[in-house]
């Protein structure tokens, strides 16, 4: 589905969604999102819960433990999944909301937002990767520069690969501000980058 | 997915993106976490996971013990989440919250446990197996070789086993007769875990056969790690069939895909023991003939 990511990736979440999908639309009788267990949307979302998770800003030392609370409250509130969203868009929903909820928390007890946390023991020999991690870092520190509501939509158009009105319900928000806000953020994006680009070069 | 009023997203296609950008939008996207990660989740959520609820009442009660001892001993992460993930919720919540945290700490502390120390079977280990279900185990964390004694008390003997700080929460009383049996064969076997617990033994059989073929036949070295990837995608051992799969390449002089194999590895396991050896594997631009 995206480069970079191996056997993840190719297994992109839809089979589930489908059919909530078409239990939404009414199109034919399928098994009701009752019938969907934690286990299967774990299996199915963790993995994209969790890179959703990074972008909202999650640090990378919380980000498995704010996905457990994803998958606890998808468990809680799984009965009340009425299918008027698809699975994903929900689950999605649900991690904007418990990520937000968390840097709230976060930022009580930890004071001042952390900076960019250290990329680890990777040393990389090679320039191109070294140029893609710069690339990420860059743009990771562009996200930061979002205000919450921007950068929900951003991430979930963008990487998670949602609508906007997938979006758009995931946030509960009308459309045309999940548009508006679109477009503000890649504004705020592009200029990041942009300087970047200048600083880099 | 797409709708037709939504803008094109951003790619190498769109105009007038610096490349920065373009390339920081794809690692992001790439962004994925490994098998070991999602492992250590999986295991968290267990109590949630499987349908047997009840069958981890044990594991509920033994769990909190541990948790209180990652919290006051080691300050695991996932301790940490107990504690706050608990005071931050309504009364409601409370108790599930903190049976989560408990056997998210427990696990926590068994794999450390077991990654600290592979060690062979010993009674202590059953008494991890019993006192956790199955499901509480993730596949990656070798039940067979657990050795978490030093943090997992052994409730036939509390005392001997654990510190202070472990004794003083301790409900003997209701661990002991709710444990389940050690091989829970007769607990209405859950479907999944038990499928899960097996697939590490097929998993490692796989990438033993694919080993013993590396020097002969790296081509079947090679097809056996396709097959363990489409079989165990989310598998313990995908950092080892990695590790493989570029020693094959590497032997059938594929240096590219074999970099570029190293490169996804990178990405993905940033921290793993392998990768030295990887990155020396594929600086060598020599094929390796045997």
């Amino acid at each position: 589905m995206y480069p970079g990511s191996d056997n993840l990736a190719s297994q992109a979440p839809h089979t589930l969604d489908d059919a909530a999908n078409e239990a939404a639309s009414g199109s034919c009788v399928v098994p009701s999102a009752d019938a969907l267990t934690t286990s299967q949307l774990f299996e199915e979302y963790a993995a994209f819960a969790l890179r959703a998770l990074l972008h909202l800003g999650v640090r990378d030392a919380d980000v498995e433990d704010v996905c457990q609370e994803v998958f606890v409250v998808v468990h809680r509130k799984l009965s009340d999944f009425e299918g008027r969203s698809s699975v994903r868009t929900w689950l999605f929903g649900i991690c904007v909301r418990v990520a937000k909820d968390h840097r709230q928390r976060a930022h009580r007890r930890y004071e001042e937002p952390c900076v960019a946390p250290p990329s680890g023991s990777c040393a990389p020999t090679q320039e191109v990767t070294l140029q893609r991690a710069r690339a990420l870092r860059a743009f990771e520190q562009a996200l930061d520069q979002l205000d919450d509501a921007k950068r929900e939509v951003f991430v979930l158009f963008e990487i998670e690969g949602l609508s906007m009105k997938e979006v758009a319900e995931a946030l509960d928000c009308p459309l045309q501000t999940a548009y508006s806000r679109l477009h503000a953020a890649r504004e705020i994006i592009l200029g990041a980058m942009q300087r970047f680009h200048g600083g880099a070069l | 997915m797409s709708h037709e009023q939504d803008p094109p997203r951003w790619g190498a296609a769109t105009n007038g993106l610096p490349e920065s950008l373009v390339t920081g939008l794809e690692e992001a996207r790439g962004v994925l976490p490994g098998a070991d990660r999602l492992a250590r989740m999986r295991a968290g959520l267990a109590p949630l996971l499987t349908v047997g609820a009840a069958a981890s009442l044990g594991a509920v009660v033994e769990g909190s013990t541990a948790a209180q001892a990652a919290i006051s001993g080691s300050g695991t992460i996932f301790g940490k989440t107990a504690v706050s993930g608990a005071a931050g919720l309504s009364s409601k919540l409370l108790v599930p919250w903190v049976l989560l945290g408990g056997v998210v700490a427990a696990t926590v502390v068994g794999v450390v446990g077991i990654r600290s120390a592979q060690v062979s079977e010993s009674p202590s280990a059953s008494r991890a197996r019993s006192v956790m279900p199955s499901s509480a185990m993730p596949s990656s964390v070798m039940p067979s070789s657990a050795t978490p004694s030093s943090v997992m008390p052994s409730s036939a003997t509390p005392s001997s086993a654990s510190g202070p700080e472990l004794t003083q929460e301790r409900t003997p009383e209701v661990v002991v007769p709710k444990l389940p049996p050690v091989h829970p064969s007769s607990a209405s076997a859950i479907a999944e875990p038990v499928r899960e617990a097996g697939s590490l033994h097929s998993e490692a059989r796989l990438l033993a056969q694919a080993r013993a073929q590396l020097t002969s036949d790296p081509r079947a070295t090679l097809r056996a790690c396709e097959q363990h990837q489409r079989e165990f995608s989310r598998g313990v051992l995908s950092q080892e069939r990695e590790v493989l799969a570029v020693e094959a390449l590497v032997r059938l002089g594929r240096s590219a895909e074999a970099q570029a194999r190293v490169a996804r590895f990178r990405a993905k396991f940033s921290g793993s023991p392998h990768l030295p050896r990887l990155e020396a594997l594929v600086s060598t631009q020599q094929p390796l003939k045997q």
